[in-house]
């Protein structure tokens, strides 16, 4: 095998789920490669793959700047911070929501008034608002963003749900679903330029995985 | 107290630094002018309607632009200068007959930062050959792109060919309504094949093309020319389009330009490239270090509807290429 090539694969869930499929896809599982050391990179030398352990949020910054040539991430993070990175692939996996929440027994505002809408995905939030032409003040938060309704802070949210488990909790229910989110595989682009043809193979072999994982 | 500080994403180049960029900057000089290219120094302030001729509306968006005290005019600083080049030509016939071969190096500068951390002002070495159509010029801009990266030490560099009308040929062909138009042109930028499959089955147009939309995701790698020239069978327009990348690389082949790779569904930034389309990447510039194309549409907008074909190397990402390989001259550059 002639180069290494890098993959940023995120901590946490994620990993646990795309390590499925790139055993599937490639017969080497970085979770296990990465268990039981405190190593954030290792290399598996039958497949010429490096995998490097990076927490979620930074992984789309690792393959935009050549530091990793592959990487999974989140649609969420690719969306509220937009990157110069191919997309080739919809992993499936960790599959979730961006919903816009309000409380449950909230008067309508009256006409005409902006809403405040709490979240932590600021970029995401204002363009929703803006696609539909309506005025709303967006308010960052860096956590318990289902919490800012209750506190006075905001008249709605813009958040991430799986189960809706948490929103209910609190006293929110969905409004409108803003975007469905799951993990993507991105690519550098120059990596795809200096290697077209390893990564095309990988992009067809996770593809393949993918679409098995489907059934 | 003073803040010596400079505005945003601007920096200064110290003895070092610069002196390297100057030896780039006359070697790539030395390889234009032996195939008689000459050199033009252009102002650093235009019209914004001569910027603005050459550009897309989202390009637009990121250019520094400010209005003249004395005439109330809009002038921008040039973030390309290419339509600059443009300007000229169409402006000096007398001084510049067809074809005339221009070359250029300078700042460009750009009002926000391409991606964080990343310099808004870069230095750009260019070539444009204006008034010559066809293969024949087509050839002649990859072999000097060629040559001038071996010549500053980037013979390892690849040599990426497209053409900015192949993928959108297919994607016209699928005949998909309005809003998906938008959508596929995300889709191809980022080569999601899912995305192209998905809004292919929207399209009114041929199967064929609607088959070859997803596959426009992965038109690179091996056998990339025999798996367009299978797309291109049933879309004329394609066809007209893979013919020419055809035969300016058999005519660079005999020129002795070596491998290039082929990426026919590639969508960056295409403004306003009208044919083939190359770019240079080398390791450990996180970005091309050279881009180009043919333009036979710009002249026109400026008055002299004549072909033409340039490119231009960053010589940010090409040091950046440089350093990472180990290949920097003595003269160490610092940060």
């Amino acid at each position: 095998m002639s180069e290494i090539i890098t993959v940023a694969v995120p901590k946490g869930r994620l990993l646990t789920e795309s390590s499925a499929l790139f055993e599937k896809a490639l017969g080497v599982s970085p979770a296990r490669l990465l268990s039981g050391t405190r190593k954030l990179a290792a290399t598996d030398r039958a497949s010429g793959l490096r995998f490097l352990s990076i927490r979620a949020a930074d992984v789309a910054s690792y393959v935009e700047h050549g530091a990793a040539d592959v990487g999974v991430c989140g649609l969420d993070v690719l969306r509220e911070e937009p990157r110069d990175l191919y997309e080739p692939l919809d992993l499936g996996i960790g599959r979730c929501r961006m919903i816009v929440a309000r409380p449950r027994r909230a008067r309508p505002l009256p006409r005409g008034v902006a809403p405040r809408i709490a979240t932590k995905y600021t970029r995401i939030a204002t363009e929703h608002y803006a696609r539909k032409s309506l005025p709303a003040e967006v308010i960052h938060l860096h956590g318990s963003i289902e919490v800012a309704p209750s506190l006075g802070l905001s008249d709605a949210i813009v958040d991430i749900t799986e189960t809706g488990a948490t929103l209910e909790a609190n006293g929110l229910v969905i409004e409108e679903t803003v975007l469905e989110i799951s993990a993507r595989l991105v690519v550098n682009r120059v990596a795809l330029k200096l290697h077209p043809e390893r990564l095309r193979r990988l992009v067809a072999a996770m593809r393949a995985a993918v679409a098995a994982h489907r059934g | 107290m003073l803040d010596l500080s400079l505005p945003t994403g601007l920096r200064d180049m110290l003895p070092d630094h610069s002196a390297h960029l100057a030896e780039l900057t006359g070697k790539l000089h030395r390889v234009f002018g032996s195939f008689g290219y000459r050199r033009v120094l252009l102002p650093t302030l235009e019209r914004l309607e001569v910027v603005e001729r050459g550009l897309s509306p989202a390009a637009l968006a990121g250019v520094l632009k400010f209005v003249e005290p004395g005439s109330g005019e809009v002038v921008a600083i040039r973030p390309d200068i290419t339509p600059q080049i443009a300007r000229l030509y169409a402006a000096r016939p007398d001084a510049l007959p067809a074809p005339a071969r221009l070359c250029y190096d300078g700042p460009v500068l750009r009002a926000r930062e391409a991606r964080a951390g990343r310099p808004r002002e870069v230095v750009q070495v260019g070539v444009e050959l204006l008034g010559l159509g066809g293969s024949r010029a087509d050839a002649e801009a990859l072999v000097v792109l060629s040559r001038a990266l071996a010549r500053v030490g980037l013979s390892h560099a690849v040599i990426e060919v497209g053409h900015a009308r192949f993928a959108p040929e297919v994607v016209a062909a699928a005949r998909l309504p309005a809003k998906a138009q938008a959508e596929a042109a995300l889709a191809l930028l980022r080569k999601d094949e899912g995305a192209l499959a998905d809004l292919a089955r929207h399209g009114r147009g041929s199967q064929a093309a609607r088959q070859a939309m997803p596959e426009l995701a992965t038109l690179y790698g091996e056998e990339a020319l025999p798996r367009a020239r299978r797309i291109a069978r049933a879309i004329p327009g394609a066809a007209a389009a893979l013919r020419e990348v055809e035969s300016a690389l058999r005519l660079a082949r005999r020129r002795g330009v070596g491998a290039v790779a082929i990426d026919l569904g590639e969508a960056r930034d295409l403004g306003y490239y009208t044919g083939i389309t190359f770019a240079g990447h080398a390791p450990g510039a996180g970005a091309s270090v050279a881009a180009g194309g043919r333009y036979d549409g710009l002249l026109a907008r400026f008055g002299r509807a004549d072909p033409a074909i340039g490119f231009a190397i960053d010589l940010e990402f090409a040091t950046q290429a440089l350093e990472r390989k180990g290949a920097a001259p003595r003269t160490r550059r610092r940060r």
